[in-house]
């Protein structure tokens, strides 16, 4: 039977199959969603001295949690950016939690750790510690998500590229600092889009955005001074390379001179697993197929693919080819590259299925050195030279918490999220991830 | 700027149109939005769950696009008399920013076939379909969801998409051709 010869009678069996795979939702959603909503206004009409008695109790409990648990290992902190105390001490059992926070996001900076946290209100706040997060400053607040990037150069000059406030409007939210990041500027939009894809910045300075504006006509906008001032670069309107994708939805890594690749999501199309590749700065497109790994039935209908690129064109590709018919993930790959993914090397083995847990945490520093959580979440995988050796720091996070993600400034420098029956935590390591050591949130 | 409640002049919702109702909200009248909010959270659920597959994360994606909406209210424009478009996009963003997070799909995946056992009794014969649902992209799913599930026009499909009639169409087919062979084996059982 084909939807040609029998269109209604198909339409009808389509309307009875999916109607009856949708699971019934909770009798009292609509009425949880309504309070929420009510709630909100309540909220915002709470007065200034009943917040400032609040803050003060927060503080103050904050305080006696911190002084009676975490003083004792404040002195023994691990040595990260900003850190006068370079001494991995042993982590406890238990790590603080940040508490009234939907998500948290840490970035490590020459000199600073930075935490964004967004609450439930939808503000974003940044905070920024110059002694491996003894102390917090608050440097931007901002009605939006958790950033994706936050860059800050030698000179001082820098980016944060933050989440969009809206998921329906597709803004650009950028910021842009000269002073180290103790200030932030808005960055206004250089021309009226419809849309606004993510920035995606090489370096403090040099950054791209794809910007659409309209129906099959979409652009490349670049800058090389933090977001201040943009160019346009090259229209985008290659539907082949990207059947189906909404222009301003792709996610395009690029390095410091114009050369860049899209990782294009899991069901794009029934060809090989490929990325997407430009070496012109986004004026032509073509895509780059690694080797499928050996006894894998591989195609980009099952593959999920992330991938990590370097200014100077080093990254690697992740694999993880999903076993439709029986579920699961029966192992994960990776591929190096040092050509901004013209040619990829292997694929190697790095890991075989997890057992159970969230999704794997994965970071690439380069086209050597590479990081994965295993096991059940809780494990560690890192490599420094292109997979070829593997070394595992089993349970390398206090017990009962799972790595959600992870991220590596410098071989030895980097941060985690891991989170243990519902509290979330942000780990430091200093030492390549053997060791973490908690964070304390701001009070 | 958040709707001021307090300040929202209210009207009789039980007498007022939908364009009296979506310009009331517009204001910050509270009661007006969940006038229009309430009749479009089940099928906001259902667009979630066709994109997520699973009831938690449906539910709260569901709320989170409510919360966005009832944020972002005085952007719909004036001249709307219906909340239904708008809304169903907010969700769609919502759960594509669900699924952003690494290898989401790969856990929906790998939980599939527990799932099924869970539920025997309700999911008895479901297996091919989920299966075949599985293959399908996220927003594939979103797009039949909506043209046969919630039963729009094509143009109403792409209107919620935000893409053109002509690649909304293509979705369509392109997902109710994945899940054919699960349309052929429900047929040949009794």
């Amino acid at each position: 039977m084909t939807l040609e010869r029998r269109p209604e009678q198909e339409e009808d069996a389509m309307r009875h199959i999916l109607r009856s795979a949708i699971e019934p939702p909770s009798p009292d959603l609509a009425d949880r969603v309504l309070a929420a909503i009510v709630a909100q206004p309540e909220r915002h009409r709470e007065t200034r001295q009943h917040s400032m008695l609040s803050l003060v109790a927060v503080a103050l409990a904050a305080t006696l949690v911190i002084t009676l648990v975490y003083g004792a290992r404040l002195a023994r902190r691990v040595a990260v950016p900003g850190s006068n105390a370079p001494v991995a001490g042993e982590v406890g059992s238990i790590a603080p939690a940040w508490i009234g926070a939907t998500g948290v996001q840490p970035f490590l900076t020459s000199g600073a750790v930075w935490v964004a946290e967004r609450r439930a209100s939808g503000r974003t706040t940044i905070y920024r510690s110059a002694d491996a997060g003894q102390s917090w400053t608050p440097r931007l607040d901002y009605d939006g998500g958790l950033p994706s990037q936050l860059l800050v150069g030698a000179a001082g000059e820098g980016v944060l590229v933050a989440g969009q406030r809206d998921p329906a409007a597709a803004e650009l939210v950028l910021f842009h600092t000269s002073d180290g990041g103790a200030s932030w500027q808005r960055v206004p939009p250089p021309i009226t889009a419809q849309e606004w894809g993510v920035p995606y910045f090489a370096d403090a300075g040099r950054g791209w955005v794809l910007a659409s504006l309209g129906p099959a006509s979409a652009e490349i906008l670049s800058t090389v001074d933090g977001g201040r001032t943009w160019v346009e670069s090259s229209p985008f309107n290659d539907r082949a390379n990207f059947p189906g994708l909404s222009s301003a939805r792709l996610r395009i890594l690029w390095t410091s001179d114009g050369r860049g690749f899209v990782v294009p999501p899991l069901g794009a199309g029934a060809a090989r697993a490929h990325v997407v590749l430009t070496e012109d700065g986004g004026a032509t497109w073509r895509a780059s197929f690694p080797a499928v790994p050996p006894g894998q039935d591989v195609t980009a209908g099952n593959a999920m693919l992330d991938a990590g690129l370097r200014p100077d064109g080093s990254g690697a590709l992740f694999l993880q080819p999903v076993d439709v018919q029986r579920g699961g993930v029966p192992a994960l790959f990776a591929y190096g590259t040092g050509d901004a993914g013209r040619t990829w090397r292997g694929p190697v083995r790095i890991d075989g299925a997890m057992s159970g847990g969230p999704p794997r945490a994965l970071f690439a520093l380069d086209d050597q050195r590479w990081w994965s959580s295993s096991g059940s979440g809780a494990d560690l995988l890192v490599t420094a030279d292109g997979g070829r050796t593997v070394h595992r720091h089993a349970r390398a996070l206090p017990a009962g918490y799972v790595f959600r993600s992870i991220g590596f400034s410098t071989a030895a420098e980097g941060w985690a999220v891991a989170t243990a029956q519902g509290r979330t935590a942000v780990f430091l390591s200093g030492d390549g991830g053997a060791t973490w050591q908690p964070l304390v949130p701001p009070s | 700027v958040q709707p001021n409640a307090a300040e929202a002049h209210c009207i009789d919702v039980a007498e007022a149109s939908d364009r009296e109702l979506v310009a009331a909200a517009r204001q910050g009248d509270v009661t007006a939005f969940e006038a229009l909010l309430r009749p479009l959270i089940e099928p906001g659920y259902r667009l979630a769950y066709s994109m997520l597959q699973r009831r938690e994360e449906a539910e709260d994606a569901v709320q989170e696009a409510a919360l966005n909406a009832w944020r972002a209210i005085h952007r719909l424009h004036e001249d709307s008399d219906s909340l239904r478009p708008w809304f169903l996009t907010i969700v769609l963003n919502q759960c594509r920013m669900a699924r952003r997070s690494r290898w989401w799909s790969v856990v929906r995946l790998a939980e599939l076939d527990g799932q099924v056992d869970h539920a025997e009794d309700r999911w008895v014969g479901r297996l091919d379909l989920l299966r075949c649902l599985a293959t399908v992209s996220a927003s594939d799913r979103a797009a039949l969801w909506l043209r046969f599930g919630e039963d729009l026009s094509i143009e109403q499909v792409a209107a919620v998409l935000g893409i053109s009639p002509s690649a909304a169409k293509a979705r369509v087919y392109r997902a109710a051709g994945r899940l054919r062979p699960a349309m052929r084996v429900g047929e040949a059982q009794p």
